[in-house]
């Protein structure tokens, strides 16, 4: 282990559960293919690699002094697990890792609360189990409290308190802590934005003055603008670890594919609001070539295609349609209000949006529809009645380019002397 | 050393927060309060007393509801005790899954907090004491060797119960059953000297008949713990730890896997 190596991690496996199952399972299956498989004892636990039996299939990293590390990843991808095994909680079934110095886990920080006990009592009891001695919370309660700010709440039993007093309460214990790794499992993902932006600055802070930090979020742009290494699991493995922005880019552009065919089969298109007189019989993509298409590259122009049926005669509808991340970020709506069109009459019709150079970056967005009158009486509004993959493009002016939306940019130096 | 000396001195730290968070909240939205510490070995003695009318238990001499509160009060530290560890896994949880603390200190908190409430039975032990004028001499010394003897049979057996209860509740909940069968099968109720001569010998492998035996030996008859049960009471619980110790190290690796 070199000197400014703080973490390293070996060929790191992890099954949960007592180890006892393990040993059965590897029994029958050595009993079962014992004719193809002898000389290869140790091959074990590989052979697992292609199943689920295995929570982490053989890490293996090394972390440097001060680094900020992003780990990133789908739903049991195994970045929790991860981070239980380095946090010591709970052991690795095969290979090994070591960690230099004190690490603190920010898994959970009101663990161990009791809600009878005053918000005093619970920070000494939050302290001991971080593992300070008695007079080192002693000695840091003042700035505890001051950071804490809840004044006489502080003498009061903590059940009292409201959800964003108890994440005060545990963070500005976390924030306390002089360890050198810091671990972080979604911490900031409770509290209020306030709360979210006091986590960030500390983090920032703590980085700054020579902590590690290991990060786990499902939030990538969140890691993106904290992190400089990334590291994307997947399936218990590693497939990506470098650059932040690159890890990140690159695990967008895997996420589109197997998104939009999760997103699409388990997604129903949900209604807000449908009324009688109007019945939206489709709605689709279209390209430049009139082709109907679910996927368009960024920067390729392209049609959106709306058929409907009115069962009233209403002669002033207005169209919105705009795109949705699939984090349920509203990105943008675009109205049909200015075209005026005169739908007198109208049993049935098809209206078109032509959308000139899309500048949505590479994702599945979904559509979101709603159909008012011009005095704003909704008749219907919808989202994700069908999703379109965006893709990266050959157009060069990608690439200067991260994040959602995608702008034609250019630049010019000038020098002055 | 030093990273050991580390852990041990949170080990410590986190101990004392526990108990002293078990301790206070438990009480702390009651009417009671502590006086409930008192309640259970009080209603049992009311309860033996009752019986006795019934049927025939020597007291040796000894008022009968000090003879056996004597001995109710030790037991119920230790049926507390053991009581309290099996589920001390389970209801710390939120810890054990986000920390790594060596899991002792969770049924060692419980009967630390079981040891509270000996105290505050002792007390009324003491009037009771004073009310029947027994007089007590040197032998009262041989308490702390006594508690500790009950202590660590109590965690040993407390850590047996918190390892597997942690993967099968069963054992969480037969704990009271258990202690309930084990208070009958110790000398609470009634004497050593009654129970049958070819039984005897069986009747000490239980580890409490020595301890219990001590207790009312130093309370009640200002002498030393019986030879040869507490020679066996001590044999038996470091039999217990050495069996149940390494067993709960080795299961509580793998506790955050299963909470």
């Amino acid at each position: 282990m070199s000197n400014d190596t703080i973490i390293e991690v070996e060929n790191l496996w992890k099954h949960y559960g007592l180890p006892l199952s393990l040993f059965i399972r590897n029994c029958r299956r050595r009993l079962q293919r014992k004719s193809t498989n002898h000389g290869n004892k140790n091959a074990t636990c590989e052979k697992h690699v292609h199943d689920n039996y295995y929570a982490l299939k053989g890490l293996s990293f090394t972390v440097k002094r001060g680094e900020t590390i992003g780990i990133i990843g789908h739903n049991g991808a195994g970045k929790s697990t991860l981070l239980k095994v380095l946090a010591g909680v709970t052991p690795p079934t095969k290979g090994r890792f070591e960690i230099k110095g004190r690490v603190f886990p920010m898994i959970e920080l009101n663990a161990g609360m009791h809600p009878e006990l005053t918000g005093r009592e619970n920070v000494r009891l939050l302290g001991a189990i971080m593992g300070f001695s008695r007079s080192e919370i002693d000695g840091r309660l003042p700035d505890i409290e001051e950071f804490c700010d809840l004044g006489t709440w502080m003498d009061r039993p903590v059940r009292m308190y409201s959800s964003g007093m108890l994440a005060r309460l545990g963070f500005s214990v976390a924030l306390n802590v002089r360890a050198d790794v810091l671990l972080i499992d979604e911490v900031m993902s409770v509290g209020d934005i306030n709360f979210q932006r006091k986590c960030f600055e500390q983090m920032m802070k703590v980085n700054n003055k020579g902590q590690t930090i290991l990060l786990v979020t499902h939030n990538v742009r969140q890691a993106e603008r904290i992190c400089e290494r990334g590291i994307n699991v997947e399936g218990g493995s590693i497939i990506a670890d470098g650059l932040m922005n690159e890890v990140s880019s690159n695990y967008f552009k895997n996420a589109v594919v197997n998104q939009y065919k999760r997103i699409t089969e388990k997604n129903a298109p949900v209604i807000y609001f449908d009324s009688e007189d109007i019945n939206i019989t489709d709605i689709y993509f279209v390209d430049s070539s009139g082709q109907r298409v679910n996927t368009i590259e960024t920067g390729q122009d392209c049609q959106i295609r709306l058929h409907f049926r009115l069962t009233k005669n209403i002669d002033d509808l207005v169209f919105h349609i705009g795109f949705v991340t699939s984090d349920l970020l509203r990105l943008t709506v675009f109205n049909s209000i200015d075209e005026k069109i005169d739908f007198k009459g109208w049993r049935s019709g098809v209206i078109s949006c032509n959308l000139n150079k899309i500048p949505l970056m590479p994702g599945v967005y979904g559509l979101f529809v709603s159909v008012t009158r011009s005095n704003n009486i909704m008749l219907f509004k919808g989202e994700g009645l069908r999703y379109i993959k965006v893709i990266d493009s050959s157009y060069v002016f990608i690439r200067r380019n991260m994040d959602l939306v995608a702008l034609d940019v250019s630049w010019k130096a000038q020098k002055e002397d | 050393m030093l990273k050991g000396n580390l852990v041990l001195s949170q080990s410590l730290s986190l101990l004392r927060a526990l108990t002293y968070r078990d301790i206070t909240s438990r009480y702390r939205k009651s009417l009671l309060g502590p006086a409930w510490a008192l309640i259970q070995p009080l209603v049992y003695m009311v309860i033996f007393t009752f019986i006795r009318g019934v049927t025939n238990i020597s007291n040796e001499d000894i008022p009968y509801p000090v003879f056996t509160f004597a001995a109710l009060v030790p037991w119920t530290f230790f049926s507390n005790a053991v009581i309290r560890s099996a589920p001390s896994i389970v209801s710390n949880a939120n810890i054990i899954k986000k920390i790594s603390v060596p899991r002792e200190v969770f049924p060692l908190s419980a009967v630390l907090t079981s040891l509270f409430d000996f105290f505050m039975a002792g007390t009324v032990l003491a009037l009771l004491m004073a009310y029947y004028r027994i007089s007590i001499g040197l032998a009262l010394l041989w308490l702390p060797v006594l508690l500790l003897i009950t202590a660590i049979l109590a965690f040993s057996i407390g850590m047996f119960l918190a390892s597997f209860g942690t993967f099968k509740r069963d054992l969480v909940m037969g704990s009271t059953i258990l202690m309930q069968f084990w208070l009958f099968t110790s000398p609470i109720m009634y004497p050593l000297s009654q129970v049958p001569d070819k039984w005897k010998t069986l009747y000490m492998m239980n580890p409490v008949v020595g301890l219990i035996e001590g207790y009312r030996n130093i309370f009640l008859k200002a002498a030393p713990p019986p030879a040869e049960p507490f020679f066996w009471s001590v044999v038996v619980t470091l039999i217990i730890l050495a069996i149940t110790w390494p067993l709960f190290r080795w299961i509580s690796q793998y506790f955050a896997d299963v909470l």
